[in-house]
């Protein structure tokens, strides 16, 4: 049963739950503070994913989960900037 | 690069309710709600049976967990985790959470649980979003006895197949919308709640309301061109390994990198 965490150390501890529950060991997680900053600056309350370019900008945003949470699309935009970079390397 | 933050459904409602919520998606593979019907709600027996099985594990750990006088029920003093969540579990509100509590159906906070049922209802199970004001009429003419108001009886001989096991869904529109207390839903009430609910004034009802709108705005999700990006905020979190405090960009460095942002009940 997973509670509400009051501290940082419950929410790190409800995040390793997830960890192991989900299978997630490979992907580095970071844990929000308790002013939920980073949900907040990406309106990304429920669930959401989002794609940085390397120069620190957006390419790409999910729409808002739950249902809007489809991984797959990340595959998708993945895909869609390596090939833009690609192809602006190619044309230098 | 997973960014948690653990427990948001649960944290808005409780173990019970994050549970139910949860319910709520699942059971949504339920048509919408037959305004005609006079059937009578009806759930599938294995969903009512696995919810109940469910509620009585969730009373097994919390007994463990905070029940220390061993007397069979938990006061707020020994659960101590806050007034919202000893109040979330106390659903019969007699101030103490025994396990009847959870053997009742949840009332979900309505700002949740609303957008999360209302959508489903009437426009399907894949609803994410539903425009207002047909929705508004939709549930309005659930009267079927035409006194202006729509009671638990109207809602629940309606919703028929489509409610969900452990919810108390005509409860969370009460909770939400039933301004003078009793125990009905009017049309101005309704309308009222949808209007009010819909921060971004975009006509639609959806769990979130876009924070960022701006009239001639550029689309807030999907794929951008590189000349229409916008940076990516920057935020500090703490890494799950070790707890030290970090940066987004100092982790990035000159690399691209996907942001999963997940809760977890």
């Amino acid at each position: 049963m997973i509670e509400e965490p009051l501290t940082l150390e419950e929410r790190c501890e409800n995040a390793h739950h997830c960890k192991e529950a989900l299978g997630l060991g490979v992907i580095p997680a970071l844990i929000d503070g308790l002013d939920n900053a980073a949900e907040r600056a990406y309106e990304a309350w429920p669930n959401r994913i989002v794609l940085i370019d390397a120069d620190g900008r957006i390419a790409w945003r999910s729409k808002p989960g739950p249902l809007g949470f489809v991984p797959i699309e990340l595959n998708a935009a993945i895909q869609r900037e390596v090939k833009r970079v690609r192809a602006l390397t190619e044309n230098r | 690069m997973r960014v948690l933050r653990s427990g948001s459904l649960s944290g808005r409602a409780g173990i019970a309710i994050a549970a139910a919520a949860a319910l709520v998606l699942n059971a949504c593979g339920s048509p919408p709600i037959d305004r005609g019907s006079d059937r009578a709600p009806v759930t599938r027996p294995d969903a009512r049976a696995e919810h109940a099985q469910h509620m009585e594990e969730a009373w097994r750990w919390l007994a463990a967990r905070y029940d220390t006088d061993g007397d069979g029920q938990i006061t707020a003093h020994e659960h101590d985790r806050g007034e919202t969540a000893f109040r979330n579990l106390d659903r019969d509100g007699d101030g103490v959470v025994t396990r009847s509590d959870l053997a009742r159906d949840a009332v979900l906070p309505p700002d949740l649980g609303i957008p999360l049922l209302l959508p489903r209802l009437f426009g399907g199970s894949q609803a994410e979003v539903a425009p207002i004001a047909p929705l508004a009429v939709a549930l309005a003419s659930l009267d079927r006895d035409g006194d202006g108001r729509v009671s638990v009886a109207e809602f629940r001989r309606a919703v028929g197949l489509g409610a969900p096991a452990g919810i108390d869904g005509f409860g969370t529109l009460l909770a939400g919308m039933d301004r003078d207390r009793d125990e009905l839903l009017s049309a101005p009430e309704i309308a009222q709640w949808l209007l009010d609910r819909d921060a971004d004034r975009d006509g639609l009802l959806a769990m979130r309301e876009r924070e960022s709108s701006r009239e001639g705005a550029a689309p807030v999700d999907g794929w951008f061109e590189p000349e229409a990006r916008e940076p990516a905020p920057d935020f500090a979190a703490f890494a799950l390994a070790d707890g030290a405090p970090t940066l987004r960009s100092a982790l990035q460095q000159r690399r691209p990198m996907a942001l999963i942002f997940g809760s977890f009940t």
